[in-house]
């Protein structure tokens, strides 16, 4: 007797996840999920199989092949992306065998710190640090069931739903110079760290016009500065009016 | 925040034998732009209100005074005052700590120097003035509600004549 399974693929379920509707889903997530799922590689350990039996089930068919979803256990799609988002596939992988080999101590912290491609997320997606506090203290509890709950979203643009993971299309989808926007925010930093306001906030404003999607990061860094000088002018005019009184 | 705001003010008002605010800072405030004003943090802006406030003081142009002071009245007030100072209330609040040290600095212990107006009796007494300092010399200033035109009139506000003690 097959056990009981999903009626949609790992491929369908990502792409709700992603709020993806008709679109396909970025070959590089498609891969991704296939690595931490399905493909068989000669390293797969006892602890893998056993975190896959827990998720998926081979179908095996004349010509085709494939991988089917357990009941009940889609969210364990879910949790993946929102860790291949957070802290890249190979540790995502890690984690789901933390399921079924005690990792060492503190190993999770150490997952959850951030790679140069993490940091670029973050930055460029505005991954929001409580968020990502919320989701390291889960993976810690024993109460927490990967397979069956779900993470928060690491993203702290859309405050009604907690679970929208769509933000990180942003980076799988789409060829963009991220390193370039990088550099043109920490350019805007030393300028302002050199006191120089006005070419921060020309920086800021160019980067903000030449990117190609909202970089939370810069905006709000851009609002700082922008307070800052406005309650300094406030001061200046007040000061100004006292040296004019004669 | 907040303690270092406190800490500052209590520094200012025990400490006034130590405190002697630039002869003439005016020069240098004048050239205060708008930047130096974005990076200068709050005790440092305190000093540039204090140093503006003596020097108006001085002059005795004080119209600004009874608001800057009501700025500090407010922001003892508020549990949140000092972490949401801006800079101009950092202003105010320097400017109303520094007339008040400088009166104190000025007149505190100082000879009361009889007029023709008072009692015959008086003028074989020694008098000097007691100054007030701290939220009490604040308050005072906060409610004035004349116009404080001269740097007597200043005085006669925080301070008064008392019998002297030799």
């Amino acid at each position: 007797m097959s056990k009981k399974t999903e009626t949609g693929s790992i491929n369908d379920y990502a792409r709700i996840f992603l709020r993806l509707e008709d679109k396909t889903l970025p070959i590089k997530l498609h891969n991704a999920l296939n690595s931490i799922f399905t493909k068989d590689r000669d390293n797969s350990n006892k602890a893998t199989k056993a975190f896959r039996q827990q998720v998926v089930t081979e179908i095996k068919a004349l010509h085709n092949n494939h991988y089917e979803i357990l009941i009940g256990k889609s969210n364990a799609i879910y949790n993946a992306l929102c860790l291949i988002a957070t802290v890249g596939v190979g540790p995502t992988k890690k984690i789901f065998q933390y399921r079924f080999q005690p990792p060492k101590k503190g190993s999770i912290s150490v997952l959850l710190q951030q790679t140069q491609e993490q940091a670029l997320i973050f930055f460029c997606l505005g991954v929001d640090t409580k968020n990502m506090a919320e989701i390291g203290r889960r993976l810690e509890s024993d109460s927490f069931d990967l397979f069956t709950e779900r993470l928060p979203s690491p993203f702290g643009s859309d405050r009604n739903d907690k679970y929208n993971l769509a933000p990180m299309l942003a980076f799988f989808e789409h060829q963009i110079p991220w390193q370039d926007y990088m550099n043109a925010y920490q350019a805007a930093k030393a300028s302002y760290a050199a006191e120089d306001v006005k070419t921060a906030i020309s920086q800021l404003e160019e980067l903000e016009q030449k990117a190609l999607l909202p970089l939370p990061v810069v905006t709000s860094f851009k609002k700082t500065i922008t307070a800052k000088q406005a309650d300094a002018e406030e001061a200046y005019c007040y000061l100004q009016s006292l040296l004019n009184y004669k | 925040m907040r303690i270092l705001l406190l800490l500052t003010l209590i520094i200012s008002f025990n400490s006034i034998a130590e405190i002697r605010v630039p002869v003439r800072c005016e020069e240098s405030v004048a050239q205060i732009s708008t930047t130096n004003l974005i990076f200068f943090n709050s005790t440092e802006v305190i000093k540039v209100g204090e140093c503006v406030g003596v020097e108006l003081v001085k002059r005795g142009v004080m119209e600004a005074l009874p608001k800057a002071c009501d700025e500090v009245v407010e922001h003892k007030n508020n549990l949140l005052g000092a972490l949401s100072l801006s800079k101009k209330e950092a202003l105010q609040i320097g400017q109303c700590m520094g007339v008040i040290n400088y009166v104190y600095d000025r007149y505190n212990d100082e000879k009361y120097n009889t007029s023709r107006y008072d009692s015959y009796y008086s003028k074989y007494k020694s008098y000097v003035y007691q100054c007030v300092t701290g939220m009490t010399a604040v308050k005072k200033l906060a409610s004035t509600t004349y116009s404080l035109s001269s740097r007597s009139k200043i005085r006669d506000v925080l301070c008064e004549a008392e019998l002297g003690t030799y």
